[in-house]
């Protein structure tokens, strides 16, 4: 999907839009199914579990879309960004791209794929190397691709894709399939004519073209401009665009602002005319009026190049602006995805809800008190077993035989947590010894912190037995039984079911067992709770 | 609050020399901190709100020097070497948290030697008051905690453990520079969350440096706008916010996004900022100021009040200068 001119009208741009409302007709430009990316430890004598960086993350993008990917650090937005682009291998699932799975392509098709596919890195500082010139740098993918492959198709006026010739020529390719071709020969009757696509800085008084129409036509093409020539007229092209001078081509990264150093960044990733782009925290090393510069830059190359976007952040006011439809990302897993201005306006899962209540300032399009979640994120090595977020979700579903005011659930909910993060942490030595000889393990601190959590909340005889039972099984050491004896208490649905996605009619997806008619509503549930608190 | 500032910067410049140049990264800064409030500073890199903040702790390392002006706290100049006489009374939180810990220290030593130190507790009763700072600052389970590394901990977490340990030597001014930069939204949210409690607890004077206006929005009383060096804009923050006075502020709130109608540019600011070489002889900031005039690039601007608020609210810019008021009408687009 190259573009064959390298500026567009605002026509164009206009038309551009229009088809991107009715894009999500049109089949995607990428399209990710149930993808998981895991690292395994790889050691042969430890049976540490994988770490769950992406577990099953399913979502389209579109041609000329911009999809945010959003999420606090360890989520795995990075890894899922690195998966699309084959520089992470997928554990299992697919990122479908015309018809092809891109997570299983052989050496020379992965490489055309990374070269449709482009990537900005977070800080320009340390993904550019800093022994090279700007001008190196930006060539570098050109060189390493062998760019430009020049296909050269024939035509002869009575069909719309190539005439049989043969081509021969040093640099020249012959166009094959549905390739574009940079060269177009068009054969009439008694001439042929040639041009050259409008991207590449190669102009046809800078081919020699000979036909030879005994026999087979034969059409053959000498360059008289050397690739190392056009590559670097494309890299000056390229820093122009960006809004960097003539003169930094011979300049080295330190030299640069950091504002400067992510505009070479972006020359970079577009050198090999990608179609669709992955920027991995582009802005946020910049300063605020620097990164406001960078984004309308973002957004210019969308419109004149057609460009998609996999745009992540964990800035989501960023994202606001940038992005058509949002994903929010949680412990590896999507929770919601949608239109960016329904989602910020009516968020449906709690944990986007969270998110969005936590934007400082008026940034903020929540406007109710602020969500403070408990707690960390679980381990991606150890996830819940059912919904990722049910450990700190501020709207979770409370088991229905049980009726305890909200102060005495959180308690509870606290009290299980820490069982449940003492389980995961490493024993020390000690511990274990002590474990062996059968010694209290959990020592004095365990009393401290239980009377600290409990400390003006009504039990009755049943919960204070409930939760004695609890604190005997962490003195002798195991804070997973502990855990457990709670989870019978305050467990509900959440800990056991993982929800599915479910996409309503706006085409937005949402995982939370709260979608069903039966549960109220998350933010009415959240307002609910806190007023009561 | 009281009348007497508990801190007070009168006209701070902090040079730093160098073989080439003089760069003045503090150039003539003045602002208060009252007892049981929060005042920021805000700026972008470059702006001198770091130094700004070490020259306070006495931090400014060489070749760097503060040459002229005055810190006083509680009415005693720093700057004439009283920094050991308050030693204990300013306490700073850095923007990464993992650098202001030892890692081969537990959580809990690092807390008992600042109590050691500032208020001579030892033994059970610095590790009482250690997991007591713990719970204060909102860990989960302290009195295990205590005896964890900072590796054990998450990032906010750290943070936490950092701020606890600022507070072992029970400062009555807290300078947070960056904060919570570092950090996810909902863990900053929890942050300046916890400042506030602490400082409506103690009646904690907070100095809050950072280049979020977001974070100076919700967490501030009052704010500086810092710009190459120099405070531009000074003012209640629920005003600046709601009418900026200073052409700078005015740029820097439009650029942020999610306020501008996502199909439309962002308003940007073209060029750098400046570095601060040698004295101010003009405005720094009028090569990139929209409405900027002749006389902007000739005389620096002197602070001037702006609106009803008396001293509260003032802004060095020739726009609020009644001596230059004519250019007013060419100033360009106003808000």
């Amino acid at each position: 999907m190259r573009t064959p001119t390298s500026t567009r009208s605002d026509a164009d741009s206009a038309e551009a839009r229009e088809r991107g409302r009715d894009r999500a007709d049109a089949d995607p430009l990428v399209s990710v199914r149930d993808l998981r990316t895991y690292y395994e430890d790889g050691s042969l004598f430890t049976s540490t579990p994988p770490v769950k960086a992406v577990d099953g993350v399913s979502f389209d993008v579109h041609e000329g879309e911009t999809v945010g990917l959003v999420g606090e650090s360890g989520c795995g937005k990075t890894t899922l960004g690195r998966t699309l682009l084959g520089l992470e291998t997928a554990t299992e699932g697919t990122v479908e791209a015309e018809g092809r799975d891109v997570t299983d392509l052989s050496g020379s098709e992965r490489r055309e794929w990374q070269q449709r596919v482009g990537m900005v890195f977070q800080d320009p500082e340390e993904s550019l190397n800093d022994r090279m010139t700007v001008g190196e740098i930006v060539r570098e993918p050109l060189e390493a691709h062998d760019w430009p492959a020049l296909p050269v198709m024939v035509t002869d006026g009575s069909t719309e894709r190539g005439a049989d010739a043969t081509v021969t020529g040093g640099a020249v390719t012959a166009a094959d399939g549905d390739e574009t071709p940079d060269i177009t020969v068009r054969i009439t009757e008694t001439d042929h004519e040639v041009s050259v696509r409008d991207a590449l800085p190669l102009t046809a008084e800078e081919l020699v073209v000979s036909v030879d129409r005994n026999g087979e036509t034969a059409v053959s093409v000498t360059v008289r401009k050397n690739k190392a020539e056009i590559r670097r007229d494309r890299v000056r092209r390229l820093l122009d665009r960006v809004g960097l001078q003539e003169e930094h081509y011979y300049r080295y990264p330190h030299q640069f602002s950091g504002g400067q150093r992510q505009r070479v960044g972006i020359a970079r990733a577009l050198a090999l005319e990608p179609d669709f782009v992955v920027l991995d925290e582009p802005v946020s090393a910049l300063d605020v009026s620097v990164q406001a510069r960078i984004i309308n830059l973002l957004d210019e190359l969308q419109d004149e190049l057609g460009l998609s976007y996999l745009f992540i952040a964990h800035d989501l006011s960023v994202v606001r602006h940038i992005a058509d439809r949002v994903a929010v990302m949680y412990l590896g897993n999507v929770v919601e995805l949608g239109p960016t201005e329904s989602v910020y306006a009516d968020p449906a899962h709690p944990y986007t809800l969270s998110l969005l209540s936590a934007i400082p300032g008026s940034g903020s399009p929540w406007d109710g008190e602020r969500v403070t979640l408990r707690g960390t994120p679980p381990s991606p090595r150890d996830p819940p077993e059912g919904c990722p977020f049910a450990t700190r979700c501020p709207a979770k579903i409370r088991p229905d035989d049980r009726t305890l005011p909200e102060s005495t659930w959180r308690a509870l909910d606290e009290l299980r947590v820490v069982f449940r993060t003492r389980a995961r942490s490493e024993d020390s030595a000690l511990d274990a010894v002590k474990r062996l000889a059968g010694l209290d393990v959990a020592g004095a601190d365990l009393e401290t912190t239980v009377e600290d959590l409990l400390e003006g909340v009504d039990l009755d005889d049943e919960l204070r037995g409930l939760v004695d039972e609890a604190v005997a099984e962490a003195r002798a050491g195991d804070d997973a039984a502990a855990a457990a004896v709670l989870t019978d208490v305050v467990g509900s649905r959440c800990d056991e079911e993982h929800p599915a996605p479910e996409t309503d009619d706006e085409g937005r997806q949402t995982r939370c067992l709260r979608r069903e008619s039966q549960y109220a509503g998350v933010a009415e549930t959240v307002a609910a709770r806190q007023h009561e608190e | 609050m009281s009348d007497d500032p508990l801190l007070s910067v009168e006209d701070l410049h902090t040079v730093f020399h160098t073989d080439r140049e003089s760069v003045h990264a503090v150039d003539g800064v003045s602002f208060d901190v009252h007892e049981g409030e929060t005042v920021g500073l805000v700026g972008e890199s470059g702006s001198g709100k770091s130094v700004t903040a070490r020259s306070i702790l006495g931090l400014v390392d060489e070749p760097g020097r503060i040459e002229s002006g005055a810190i006083y706290f509680r009415g005693d100049d720093l700057t004439e070497d009283n920094w050991d006489a308050h030693r204990g009374d300013i306490a700073i939180v850095f923007q990464d948290p993992g650098g202001s810990l030892n890692p081969v220290y537990t959580v809990g030593n690092q807390i008992r030697e600042a109590l050691r130190i500032h208020q001579g507790l030892r033994g059970s009763e610095a590790r009482r008051r250690a997991i007591e700072l713990l719970e204060d600052v909102g860990i989960p389970d302290a009195a295990r905690r205590v005896g964890e590394y900072p590796h054990q901990l998450s990032g906010g977490m750290q943070q936490r453990a950092v701020i606890a340990m600022a507070l072992a030597c029970d400062p009555d001014l807290l300078v947070c520079d960056e904060p919570t930069t570092a950090l996810d939204v909902t863990i900053q949210a929890g942050i300046l969350e916890l400042l506030d409690d602490l400082q409506r607890e103690s009646n904690l004077a907070i100095l809050l440096i950072t280049h979020d206006m977001g974070v100076i929005e919700d967490a501030t009383d009052r704010v500086n706008v810092v710009y190459a060096g120099e405070v531009v804009e000074r003012a209640p923050t629920e005003a600046l916010f709601e009418e900026p006075a200073h052409p700078y502020t005015r740029a820097l709130l439009r650029s942020i996004p999610g306020r501008t109608d996502p199909d439309d540019r962002l308003p940007t600011i073209e060029g750098e900022v400046p570095t601060p070489v040698g004295e101010a002889t003009d405005c720094r900031f009028a090569p990139r100021c929209p409405e900027a005039f002749a006389a902007c690039r000739e005389v620096p601007p002197d602070h001037q009040p702006v609106g009803d608020d008396g001293t509260e609210r003032t802004a060095a810019c020739l726009l609020h200068d009644d001596e230059y008021q004519g250019p007013l009408d060419t100033g360009g687009d106003r808000l």
